[in-house]
C-alpha cells in the first residue's frame, strides 16, 4: 500500500517532477531550492518504498512504479481544488444554509421582507429560521452555536456576552375588533385596564419593555393563545384587543379593525444578538440586509 | 492541505470539541488548535465556531467535511497498475449486510487481501444515506429508491415474507400460502423500528390489516426468536427467512407480493479501484449467491 503522499504538496512536488522531466526545471517551477526538492523526492521515495524516478543524463524520468502514482498524485490535486472549491461556494454565498433564530413577534416584521431580499440577493443559499419556546432556548441556540444570528426584541434577558445590535424600534397599538367603539386619537394606557386582551401564552418577544410600560395596570387577559398567527384572527372575530406592532396593526385595520396609538406611546426595541466573533458570510451579509429593511423605521431617522 | 490537518478536522467535528479530538488523536490539545487554524488559513475560512461548550462546524465546515474525506481517500489510494488495494468504506442496510452483504463480502476478501474493507451497519435507514452522503462511506449497498444524486449498481430483489409462531398451523384458522393482508388483521406483531420495509409494509397491510405492534425491539437478531416464541408475528426479508424456516417458523409468501429492489450506490464521480473492484464482483451473475 503506497502511502507516498502525506500532503497535497508532495502531490504537487511529485508532478513537478513528472511535468518537467528534471529536478531543476521543476525546482524553477515550485520556486524552492533544487537541493530541497531533491531532499523532498527521496522522501516520497522512503515512504512508498520504491524507486519512483530513474536519474539519467537527459533528466528525471518516472519509473513503471512512479508512473502508477501519477494519477494517484492528480486525483489528490483535484480533490483539493474540489474542497476548496466547495468551501469557496459557501463563503461566497453560492451556496449553503441561513440558520436564524427569532422571536415570533418580528418574523412578520423586520424578518419577513429581509428574508425576502436576501433570497433575491442569495438565492442559492437556502434560509432556515428556527422556533424558541422561550428567551432562554432562543439565547441557547446562538450560544451552543445552533445558530449564528438572532432576530429579538429588545432587551432579551441572559444576553450577557453576546453582542447586541438595535435596529429599531416598533410602537405598540391597542388593536380593537371591528365595530368597536373607541374615540379617535390616541388611546390612553390607563384605559387598557377595562379592556380584555389578546395575550400570547408565554408573553415572549417585548416581554420587559411592555411589562415595563404597563407594570401594575392589571391587565386582563380575556384570550390567550400560544401563536402570534392566531392574534390577527382572533382580534378581528371580535375575541379581544391586542397590543400589536405596526406591521399586525396595519394588517388588522386592513381587515376592519380599529387601531389606535397608545398615550404615552409604548415603544419596544428590535434588533439582532450574536456570538461576539465575527459572523460567517452568509449571517454576514443577512445582518446588513437587515439593517437596510430596517433603517426607514428608525425614528431618528424618520424624524 | 495534509493528512495530519485534514484528520484532526474530522476528529474536531467528531468528538465536538478540540480537547476530546486531541485526546482520541493521541496529540496536545494546542498543536491541534495550531493545525487546524493553519487548514482553515489554507482553504480561506473558519470551519469550527470555537465555543465555550465545544466546537460546532461553521457552514464552510460543513462544505468541507465530505471533501475533506474525499482527500484523505485520494492521499491513500493505491498506484494505479496495482491491484486494488487501500481502505474501501462501506455502508450497509442491516438487513442486506447479512445477505447478500455475508457472501459478497466474503468472496471480496478472498480476492482483494490488500484492500481493507471498513463496512458500517447504522440502525436506522436513513443513517445509511448519511453516511454516503458526508462522505464517510464510498459505497452503500442499500433497497432502492435512492435520491438521483446516487449512481445505482442493482443487484436483485428481496421478497417480504411473515414469521408465523410454529404452532399456528394446529390453530383451527390456518394461514394460507401466500397470504392477503386481511388474513393477518389483529395479530400481534414483533416490530423493529427504523426499518426500510417500514413504509412499503403499511401502505402493502392498507385498511385491511389493523395489527397491533406487540414487541418493538432494537436487535434484529431478537426476531425470529421472539417469534419462535411465540411472541408475535414479524415480516423479515433475505436470509433470515431460510433459517427462520429451518428453526421451525412458519414462513408465509405475502399477497400481493412485497418486494424491493437492492443495489451497491454510490455518489456520482470517480470511484477508487477498490470500489470498482467490488461493484465488478456484485454484478457477476453467478459468482455470488
Amino acid at each position: 500500500v503506497s502511502e507516498a503522499f502525506q500532503s497535497e504538496r508532495d502531490a504537487e512536488l511529485f508532478l513537478a517532477v513528472v511535468d518537467t522531466g528534471a529536478i531543476t526545471a521543476a525546482a524553477a517551477v515550485l520556486r524552492i531550492a533544487q537541493p530541497s526538492l531533491s531532499q523532498a523526492v527521496r522522501v516520497l521515495e522512503q515512504r512508498a518504498g520504491r524507486v519512483l524516478f530513474e536519474r539519467t543524463p537527459h533528466g528525471t524520468v518516472p519509473t513503471a512504479e512512479g508512473r502508477a502514482l501519477e494519477p494517484v498524485a492528480r486525483a489528490v490535486l483535484a480533490r483539493g481544488r474540489a474542497a476548496r472549491e466547495a468551501v469557496r461556494e459557501v463563503t461566497a454565498l453560492r451556496a449553503g444554509v441561513l440558520r436564524l433564530v427569532a422571536h415570533a413577534a418580528v418574523t412578520a416584521h423586520p424578518l419577513a421582507p429581509a428574508v425576502g431580499e436576501f433570497r433575491r440577493r442569495r438565492p442559492a443559499v437556502s434560509v432556515c429560521v428556527e422556533d424558541a419556546h422561550d428567551d432562554a432556548d432562543l439565547v441557547r441556540s446562538v450560544v451552543e452555536g445552533r445558530t449564528e444570528l438572532a432576530v429579538v426584541h429588545l432587551p432579551l434577558p441572559g444576553s450577557d456576552g453576546l453582542t447586541v445590535e438595535e435596529l429599531g424600534v416598533d410602537e405598540l397599538s391597542v388593536a380593537f375588533p371591528p365595530g368597536t367603539l373607541v374615540a379617535p386619537g390616541a388611546f390612553p394606557r390607563a384605559g387598557l385596564s377595562d379592556v380584555p386582551l389578546v395575550a400570547l401564552r408565554h408573553g415572549e418577544s417585548g416581554r420587559p419593555a411592555v411589562r415595563e410600560a404597563l407594570d401594575g395596570m392589571g391587565l386582563r387577559a380575556g384570550v390567550v393563545t400560544a401563536r402570534w398567527g392566531s392574534v390577527i384572527p382572533l382580534v378581528v372575530a371580535g375575541a379581544g384587543a391586542a397590543l400589536v406592532g405596526p406591521w399586525y396593526a396595519e394588517r388588522i385595520a386592513d381587515l376592519g379593525g380599529v387601531v389606535r396609538p397608545l398615550d404615552p406611546p409604548v415603544r419596544v426595541p428590535f434588533g439582532v444578538l450574536h456570538r461576539r466573533e465575527p459572523l460567517t458570510a452568509a449571517p454576514a451579509e443577512f445582518l446588513r440586509v437587515l439593517r437596510a429593511v430596517s433603517a426607514p423605521q428608525r425614528p431618528d431617522q424618520t424624524g | 492541505v495534509t493528512r495530519t490537518q485534514l484528520r484532526g478536522f474530522l476528529a474536531v467535528l467528531e468528538h465536538g470539541s478540540l480537547g476530546r479530538a486531541a485526546t482520541a488523536l493521541g496529540v496536545a490539545t494546542p498543536s491541534l488548535a495550531q493545525s487546524l487554524r493553519t487548514l482553515e488559513r489554507e482553504v480561506g475560512a473558519p470551519l469550527v465556531h470555537r465555543l465555550p461548550g465545544g466546537t460546532v462546524a461553521t457552514p464552510a465546515g460543513t462544505a468541507f467535511a465530505p471533501h475533506a474525506r474525499t482527500v484523505l481517500r485520494a492521499l491513500s489510494a493505491p498506484p494505479a497498475s496495482a491491484e486494488p488495494a487501500g481502505v474501501l468504506d462501506l455502508v450497509a442496510d442491516p438487513v442486506l449486510a447479512v445477505d447478500p452483504g455475508g457472501p459478497l463480502l466474503a468472496e471480496f476478501r478472498r480476492r482483494f487481501p490488500d484492500v481493507r474493507l471498513q463496512v458500517q451497519v447504522p440502525e436506522a435507514a436513513g443513517e445509511v444515506l448519511e453516511h454516503l452522503r458526508d462522505g464517510r462511506a464510498e459505497l452503500g449497498l442499500v433497497y432502492l429508491p435512492v435520491p438521483g444524486s446516487l449512481h445505482r449498481t442493482p443487484l436483485g430483489t428481496h421478497d417480504l415474507v411473515a414469521l408465523l409462531p410454529p404452532e399456528s398451523d394446529d390453530a383451527p384458522d390456518p394461514v394460507p400460502d401466500p397470504v392477503p393482508a386481511a388474513a393477518l388483521a389483529g395479530r400481534d406483531v414483533v416490530d423493529v423500528p427504523g426499518s426500510t420495509w417500514r413504509d412499503a409494509l403499511t401502505a402493502w397491510a392498507g385498511e385491511d390489516a389493523r395489527w397491533r405492534t406487540a414487541v418493538e425491539t432494537a436487535h434484529r437478531e431478537a426476531v425470529v426468536p421472539l417469534v419462535l416464541a411465540g411472541a408475535g408475528t414479524a415480516f423479515v426479508a433475505g436470509a433470515a427467512t431460510d433459517w427462520a424456516a429451518e428453526l421451525g417458523v412458519r414462513v408465509r409468501r405475502l399477497d400481493p407480493p412485497l418486494r424491493q429492489e437492492f443495489a451497491l450506490v454510490h455518489r456520482r464521480g470517480e470511484v477508487s479501484g477498490a470500489a470498482r473492484a467490488l461493484l465488478d464482483l456484485a454484478r457477476r451473475p453467478g459468482d455470488v449467491s
